[in-house]
């Protein structure tokens, strides 16, 4: 084959996948079905997420018990209010139902006799709680508060201010952002694994073997697909950042490149895990099965929907196998850590080679079925 | 007579067919259990009061020397590191310390200024994570220990000597048991964790996926041409709607009895009260029945309800606490999640694992089966409508 040969040979097979892959993106997203799952439900959770996580203003709210009726009742409440917290005050049997429900984490009992350990010295109070993850800023206060009566110092708010190492982001917008992200890198994976199901579906309605006979090579095919799996992870994304920037999501507080690193690299992961299942899995059903189950517990795993330091040291280290994790790390390397560019370029590596490694696997597997 | 029998004829044909699908009945069940194993292992030290992290966080501490706060903060940290949540690193100043979180040296920082306390004191950590929430708190306890050093001012009850700090004795303990429970003393109670927590919370989310099983059959009949074949053959539209939402409860009560089963030998969860959890299930697969009654009336394609039906589980999940613990919801979120059916499943099996009687869960149950009928009399009238559209006879 000559070099012009050559050339011409890698146009055409270049104009295929090219066709293949914006056939295939076009026949999805005019599917209703896949418009839900692609772009309803994610935005849905993502914004939803961004509207309710957003940072609150107001003082935190403390559920109180009270059964003393002595005078040291109100200074207590007053000295809490002033801290500030929002108190409600509960009879005990709903206190209780509220706890055990997860209403409540504490609630703070006033116990009888509480007037007169104030006025001993000793302050006796009760803090009873629910399951929680970590001791709650109310410990500090109610003692603060409680000793205060003794000594006499009034209450009020205290001198402190939390923030983060890297002010690329306001604390609070900051940890929004972080949630948003973790729920978008996650309906990434089920998403582009679902819709790696395409394959199977053209192999079912026959129109694979008429590409085939058509001229196209099965890896072209695959290629195609592929290429649409990557098309539609970035019209997801590009969705999800453009809505819940709406929303308040500061994107762009760490510069343009630290988030196109920040969305490509996960997508190239998500599409090669997308093509492993693909070439793993027989039939549409398993797929979406498999998607579920990968996603979801990758997220999970991978310190999505809750902070991985409340984790056991062991899960912590298995988190290391999940996109989801080194997709956040990446993400708070650029925003609170290291900064953006260098400091994300390990995870952003090990997200790559996730990515080559399953989509390899993925090919392999799917390559039987040319046989 | 004639058409409850036929309508029993039907019920039991959809759950034959749910239960022969063996692959869809693996899915069903291997997702809920596979979510709650991870869930569970991931979160347990989460679920309990006397949580502390395997390892100390590290937190870099920059003091002024000299001042005349310092010892106090000292202290509250010191107290800190002996109870086990944090590890102290000492460093120079407060810029040394923020370098030592950026490069992840140190998991959090506490920097006194100089001017401390007219400057405030600087907690420096990740947002939102549980050093930052620890350091938070014991800065907390160190702000407020510097400032309540002097003894017996203008107002106070006295009784402390002067300088020291009040001892305050602020006791920890598990809730008292709910109205209906075991009375305190009789025995130690069972403690939900987060085993516990997320079998119930799974089994509801997915028990909307066991009800569809039925509903989708009658689906599939209608794409197939068999629901025609056998109106042909004399059973009535009603007859048949209510033999699917019939087959649509037993395959949730199925579900929901093998979780129940299942979680207990493989988890240890203790479901709690038997004459509580038996009406709270009839009317919790009864409100998932009425939802897919409702999808049925809107979706007319099995693969249509498939997709819909997941999507609405997964909203229904969050909002109801199935994916994330109840006691983690914002405010705003804890009082959409008391409108949906859900948490009212959720609040119930909480209730009943935490020792309840089954006079605890009257609220939920009559709430559930208030929903579950109202939803399947809406579904019925859409499908009755949707019919006539159509022109069935």
């Amino acid at each position: 084959m000559t070099l012009d040969a050559g050339n011409r040979h890698r146009g055409a097979t270049l104009r295929r996948v090219a066709a293949i892959a914006v056939t295939t993106t076009r026949r999805t997203l005019l599917r209703p079905l896949n418009l839900l799952w692609l772009l309803i439900v994610p935005l849905f959770f993502g914004g939803v997420v961004a509207s309710l996580f957003a940072p609150s203003d107001k003082p935190p709210r403390l559920a109180v018990v009270v059964e003393d009726q002595g005078p040291w009742v109100g200074p207590l409440l007053d000295g809490l209010s002033a801290t500030p917290m929002n108190l409600q005050r509960l009879a005990r049997d709903e206190a209780a139902a509220r706890l055990h429900q997860g209403r409540e984490r504490v609630v703070l009992l006033i116990p009888d006799g509480f007037s007169r350990s104030v006025e001993a010295g000793v302050p006796r109070l009760e803090l009873w709680y629910a399951p929680r993850a970590e001791p709650g800023e109310e410990m500090a206060r109610i003692r603060a508060v409680a000793a205060g009566l003794v000594t006499g110092t009034p209450a009020g708010p205290l001198s402190l201010v939390v923030e983060a190492p890297r002010p690329a982001a306001a604390a609070g917008d900051f940890a929004l952002l972080r949630t948003v992200y973790g729920f978008y890198v996650m309906f990434s994976l089920v998403s582009l694994i679902t819709q790696a199901a395409a394959l199977h579906r053209e192999r079912d309605l026959g129109t694979l073997s008429r590409s085939l006979v058509a001229g196209a090579t099965y890896g072209e095919m695959v290629a195609g697909h592929a290429l649409a799996l990557f098309l539609l992870g970035l019209l997801q994304a590009a969705a999800m950042v453009g809505v819940t920037a709406l929303g308040g999501a500061p994107w762009f507080a760490a510069g343009l490149p630290a988030l196109v690193l920040a969305l490509v690299a996960p997508l190239v992961a998500a599409c090669g895990i997308a093509l492993a299942v693909a070439g793993f899995t027989r039939t549409s059903r398993q797929i979406n099965a498999a998607g579920s189950l990968v996603g979801t517990i990758a997220a999970m795993l991978g310190g999505a929907f809750w902070p991985l330091d409340v984790v056991p040291v062991s899960l912590q280290e298995v988190a290391r196998l999940s996109p989801v994790y080194w997709a956040l790390d990446g993400l708070r390397e650029a925003f609170v850590f290291g900064g953006p560019g260098a400091a994300q370029w390990p995870a952003v590596a090990t997200l790559v080679l996730m990515g080559v490694l399953a989509g390899t696997a993925g090919v392999l597997g799917l390559r039987r079925w040319a046989a | 007579m004639h058409g409850l029998r036929q309508a029993g004829l039907i019920a039991a044909n959809q759950l034959l067919r749910f239960v022969l699908d063996w692959r869809g009945v693996l899915i069903l069940f291997l997702l809920p259990l596979a979510f709650n194993l991870v869930l569970g292992m991931s979160l347990r030290q989460a679920f309990t009061p006397e949580f502390r992290p395997e390892r100390p966080y590290r937190v870099a501490i920059a003091t002024p020397a000299g001042h005349e706060a310092a010892p106090a903060v000292q202290q509250v940290l010191a107290a800190g590191e002996a109870d086990g949540w944090i590890e102290i690193q000492r460093v120079e100043s407060g810029e040394a310390a923020v370098g030592a979180v950026r490069q992840r040296r140190a998991d959090a920082a506490l920097v006194m200024p100089a001017g401390f306390p007219q400057e405030p004191l600087r907690v420096i950590a990740e947002p939102g994570t549980v050093p930052a929430s620890v350091v938070e708190t014991l800065a907390r306890e160190a702000v407020a220990a510097a400032g309540s050093g002097e003894a017996g001012g203008a107002g106070g009850a006295g009784g402390a000597g002067s300088g020291r700090p009040v001892p305050v004795d602020l006791t920890m303990q598990p809730a008292p048991p709910p109205a209906g429970g075991e009375a305190p003393g009789s025995g130690a109670l069972p403690q939900v964790d987060a085993m516990a927590y997320y079998a119930a919370g799974m089994a509801v989310m997915m028990l909307y996926l066991a009800t569809r099983e039925g509903t989708r059959a009658y689906l599939a009949d209608r794409s197939t041409g068999v629901y025609l074949r056998v109106r042909a053959g004399g059973t009535g539209r009603a007859a048949y709607l209510a033999g699917t939402f019939l087959g649509s409860v037993a395959t949730g009560l199925v579900f929901m009895v093998v979780m129940a089963l299942v979680t207990r030998w493989l988890f240890g969860v203790h479901w709690g009260h038997l004459g509580g959890w038996i009406p709270l299930t009839l009317a919790a697969t009864l409100a998932a029945a009425g939802v897919n009654a409702v999808l049925v009336g809107l979706a007319r394609s099995p693969e249509v309800l498939e997709g819909v039906s997941i999507a609405l589980a997964q909203v229904l999940g969050f909002f109801g606490g199935s994916m994330m613990p109840l006691f983690i919801f914002p405010e705003i979120l804890a009082r959409i999640s008391r409108f949906v059916p859900n948490r009212w499943m959720l609040d119930g099996y909480l209730e009943l694992m935490a020792g309840a009687g089954s006079a605890a869960v009257q609220d939920e149950v009559l709430r559930l089966t208030t929903a579950g009928a109202a939803l399947l009399m809406v579904g019925w009238a859409l499908d009755q409508l949707l019919a006539r559209l159509v022109g069935e006879g």
